[in-house]
C-alpha cells in the first residue's frame, strides 16, 4: 500500500500528538505515488486545497493570496499567448 | 526580449516570492541575522563550536515564530506567522548577546548591500516579517541583474534574437534560480557578478581593445565578486587565462601575461583586509573551510585514493539533480526517475556541446564561455575533492554552480543542435517549453506540497 502525504503538523504538535500525514493526494516522492496521485480522485484539483492555500498565503502577509492567484492566472495566460505565437510563427515559416 | 516573455518571467518569479514562506531557504535566519548585526554597526563572528545549539538567541526567536521547516521536515506554523505579522513582532537581540553567526564566513558585500532595504524597513516597521520581505528585495535586484546580463551574453553569442530569448527564459525560470532569487542568500549575487565577469570579457573580445579603463572596470568587477563570496576567487583565474590567451592571439604573450598577473595581484591586495581579518580571528585564510568542519559530518566510509577522483567527479551530479527541481535544504524532490533522466540528458548534451565548441575554431566567444564554465566547475571539483578526502557528507549543491547554469544551458542547446543543425530555433523552443512545464511541475508537486499541504 502506498502512503501518500506530507507531515501536516508542526514540529511541536508532532512531539505532543504524534506523526500525522495529510490525506490529500499530492506527494510525488516516488513514481508509484505520483502515478497513484494522478489516477486518484483526491488529486490536487480539490477546492479545499485552493481555500487552504488562500488562507495560508494571506497569513504569510496581507494580499499575498491575491498576488499569488493573479500571478498564477497571468502566467497561464502568458504561457498560452506565447504558445500561440510559437504556433503562428511555425505556420508562417511553412 | 518580448514583453510577454518578460511578464511571464515576472509572474513566475512573483509566485515563488509569495509562495516560499519566510526564513525557509538555505541558511536564511543566519543571513538575516548577519544583516541585522551590520545594521547595528557590529561585525559578527563565527562561533568556534559546532552544532545548532550555539545559535544566537535572536535566531531562536525566528525559529520560534516561523518554525523553520527545513530543520524538522514539517509544515510552517502559519498561525504563528499570522500572529507575528498582526502583532508586528520585532526582531532584536539583547545587549548581552554575542554577535555570533556561522554565516560570518561569507565576505560582507552582499549583506552590506541588503542594508539598503533592511534599514528603512526596520526603522519604519520594526516588525520581523515586513523587514524580512523588504530585505528579500536585494535578491530580487540581483535576480533581475542576472537575467539581464544573461540576455546581454546571449546577444553576443547567438545571432537569432528569438533563440537567445528562449534560452535566457529557460535560465530565468529554473526552479533553483528562482528560489535563490527570492532568498536572502549571497548565491544570487554571486551568479550576477559571475555572469557580469563573463559578459565583460566577451564584450572586450568583441572590441579587441584593452585600455586602462577596461582593466580598471575588470578589477572593480572582480573585487566585488570576491567580496560577495570566496568561491568567486575563481574568476581571477578565469581573467588571468583570458589575458594570457588574448596575448598569444595578438602576439604579445608576455605583456598580456604580466597584465593578467597585475589584475590578479591588485584584486588580491583589495581582498587582503578580509583575508587578514579571517586569519586574525580564525587562524585560517578560508573561514568557509573552518565552518565546514562543523556542519559536514565526517561519516562517509573510507575509500581508496584510487576511487576518490572518480567520486569527486561524480559529485557534480548533485548540482544537476538540484537544477532538475530539488530546491535544497530539507526540501522534498520529484521521483528519482525524473532526476536521473534530467541529469543524464542535461550532462550528455552539455558534454557534446562543450566538445563541439572546443573543436570549432570560429566560436571564439563560445570558447571563452566554455572556459568560464570549466573554471567554475574546477573550483567545485576541488571543494568536492576536499569533502571526499575528509569523508564529509556535504555535497556540491545546485546553488553553488548557479553562476554556470546559463553557460550550461547554452552548451546543452549547442549539444542538441548537433542532432539537426538546421533546427536550432526549434531546439531552443523545445527547451523553453520544457522549462515552463518543469516550473509548473516543481511548483505543484514540490513547492506547494512542501509548505501548504
Amino acid at each position: 500500500m502506498i502512503t501518500i502525504g506530507y507531515p501536516v503538523n508542526t514540529h511541536k504538535e508532532t512531539l505532543s500528538q504524534g506523526f500525522v500525514l495529510t490525506k490529500r493526494c499530492f506527494k510525488v516522492g516516488e513514481l508509484g505515488e505520483y502515478l497513484s496521485c494522478l489516477r486518484s480522485q483526491d488529486r490536487i484539483a480539490g477546492s479545499r486545497l485552493i481555500w487552504d492555500l488562500n488562507i495560508k498565503l494571506y497569513s504569510l502577509f496581507p494580499l499575498f493570496n491575491i498576488m499569488f492567484f493573479i500571478a498564477f492566472g497571468m502566467s497561464i495566460v502568458f504561457c498560452l499567448l506565447i504558445l500561440i505565437e510559437m504556433q503562428s510563427n511555425k505556420s508562417k515559416e511553412k | 526580449m518580448t514583453m510577454r516573455t518578460i511578464l511571464l518571467i515576472a509572474c513566475f518569479y512573483l509566485i515563488f516570492f509569495v509562495a516560499i514562506p519566510p526564513f525557509q531557504s538555505n541558511d536564511e535566519p543566519d543571513h538575516f541575522q548577519y544583516i541585522y548585526y551590520l545594521a547595528q554597526g557590529i561585525y559578527p563572528k563565527i562561533p568556534d563550536v559546532g552544532g545548532l545549539v550555539v545559535f544566537d538567541p535572536s535566531v531562536q526567536t525566528v525559529y520560534d515564530i516561523i518554525e523553520v521547516v527545513s530543520n524538522d521536515y514539517h509544515v510552517p506554523n502559519f498561525k504563528k506567522i499570522q500572529k507575528a505579522v498582526s502583532q508586528n513582532i520585532p526582531f532584536s537581540v539583547s545587549d548581552k548577546t554575542k554577535p555570533l553567526t556561522y554565516q560570518a564566513h561569507h565576505p560582507p558585500l552582499y549583506f552590506t548591500a541588503a542594508l539598503l532595504f533592511f534599514l528603512p524597513s526596520y526603522k519604519f516597521t520594526q516588525g520581523l516579517i515586513p523587514t524580512y520581505y523588504a530585505t528579500r528585495l536585494i535578491s530580487s535586484f540581483f535576480f533581475i541583474l542576472s537575467v539581464y546580463i544573461a540576455w546581454l551574453i546571449a546577444k553576443i553569442l547567438i545571432k537569432n534574437r528569438k533563440t537567445a530569448q528562449y534560452l535566457v527564459a529557460v535560465f530565468a525560470i529554473n526552479p533553483v534560480m528562482l528560489k535563490m532569487g527570492v532568498s536572502i542568500n549571497p548565491d544570487i549575487a554571486s551568479t550576477a557578478i559571475g555572469l557580469a565577469t563573463l559578459w565583460f570579457v566577451l564584450s572586450v573580445l568583441q572590441k579587441k581593445i584593452i585600455t586602462k579603463k577596461v582593466v580598471l572596470i575588470l578589477i572593480g568587477i572582480l573585487s566585488c565578486a570576491v567580496y560577495i563570496k570566496f568561491q568567486n576567487i575563481v574568476y581571477l583565474f578565469f581573467s588571468f587565462i583570458f589575458f594570457c590567451t588574448l596575448g598569444v592571439r595578438i602576439h604579445k604573450p608576455k605583456r598580456f601575461a604580466l597584465l593578467g598577473i597585475f589584475v590578479v595581484l591588485i584584486v588580491l591586495i583589495i581582498y587582503s583586509p578580509w583575508l587578514l581579518h579571517s586569519f586574525y580571528h580564525y587562524r585560517t585564510f578560508l573561514p568557509s573551510s573552518f565552518v565546514y568542519t562543523f556542519f559536514c559530518t565526517a561519516n562517509l566510509p573510507h575509500v581508496s585514493w584510487f576511487r576518490i577522483p572518480f567520486d569527486t567527479l561524480l559529485e557534480l551530479r548533485h548540482s544537476f539533480y538540484h537544477f532538475a527541481g530539488f530546491l535544497g535544504w530539507g526540501e522534498p524532490y520529484p521521483f528519482s526517475q525524473f532526476f536521473f533522466t534530467y541529469a543524464l540528458f542535461f550532462m550528455v548534451f552539455i558534454f557534446l556541446g562543450a566538445i563541439y565548441v572546443y573543436k570549432t575554431a570560429k566560436n571564439l566567444e563560445w570558447r571563452y564561455m566554455l572556459l568560464y564554465a570549466i573554471c567554475v566547475c574546477l573550483f567545485f571539483l576541488a571543494v568536492s575533492f576536499t569533502y571526499k578526502v575528509n569523508r564529509y557528507s556535504c555535497d556540491v549543491q545546485g546553488r553553488y554552480l548557479l553562476a554556470a547554469l546559463f553557460p550550461f544551458i547554452l552548451l546543452a542547446w549547442k549539444g542538441l543542435c548537433l542532432i539537426r543543425p538546421e533546427k536550432k530555433e526549434s531546439y531552443a523552443k523545445a527547451l523553453y517549453v520544457f522549462g515552463v512545464w518543469q516550473y509548473f511541475f516543481i511548483l505543484c508537486y514540490v513547492l506547494i506540497p512542501r509548505y501548504y499541504v
